[in-house]
């Protein structure tokens, strides 16, 4: 059976609700973040990223969310929850599960860790560290985030060669 | 997208100022899903960015 190492708090989420989406079974084994909010070592052993969500099925070990998707909807989707290859549908799908993490997450761990780490600083340097941090927030994170919390218009060519535009409605993923 | 979004909301300042993003509606419709919810409820809490 397909199983799941699930971190609390943590993309794997999105894991369990794919497969709850397409009604495959599956067991669970539960990690618990540190103190530190990092994964507990022993999801190296499953691993050697030593992250969640990681998969194991019929002898595969999988990590990263996007191969995890692409495997469970390839090997249990019978079609469904993915639209026809070389269809605008199909683009936009692929541009959504691109999208998440490889401009949306990095953009908002940016913003968290700028954030964070004038807070976590010895108290001496705090102020000196808000002084250093506060530019690359508003320089660098914040031009950036209303384009990506915004973004969504993206324009496809149909089959046909007319072009369509797609709103900010991403799949389900 | 549901974990950015959800992130975002958390701790980016996704809000109901963005009405064109239509990104407050996505989380709310995805939400609502039963599927979502059963997860919810294998998962155990789901609190990121809090």
């Amino acid at each position: 059976m397909l199983t799941v190492h699930h971190l609390n708090n943590s993309r794997s989420q999105r894991v369990l609700w794919l497969l709850e989406e397409l009604g495959v079974p599956y067991e669970i084994v539960r990690y618990q973040r540190q103190p530190s909010m990092q994964a507990p070592k022993e999801l190296r052993a499953i691993h050697p990223l030593g992250k969640s969500p990681v998969i194991t099925d019929n002898g595969n070990t999988i990590a990263e969310s996007g191969a995890i998707v692409e495997y469970i909807v390839d090997t249990y989707g019978n079609g469904r929850l993915i639209p026809p290859p070389k269809t605008p549908e199909r683009l936009r799908y692929t541009y959504w599960l691109h999208y998440a993490e490889g401009s949306a997450m990095p953009l908002l761990l940016q913003k968290l860790l700028f954030t964070l780490a004038p807070r976590r600083a010895p108290a001496v340097l705090r102020p000196l560290m808000k002084l250093a941090f506060a530019p690359l927030l508003s320089k660098i994170v914040e031009p950036q985030r209303s384009g990506i919390l915004r973004s969504g218009k993206v324009s496809f060519r149909r089959a046909n060669g007319s072009r369509a535009t797609s709103s900010a409605q991403p799949t389900f993923r | 997208m549901s974990f950015p979004l959800e992130a975002a909301s958390a701790r980016a300042g996704l809000d109901e100022k963005y009405p064109k993003a239509k990104a407050m509606a996505w989380l709310e419709r995805i939400h609502a899903r039963p599927a979502y919810n059963r997860a919810l409820e294998k998962g155990g809490p789901y609190q990121i960015g809090r």
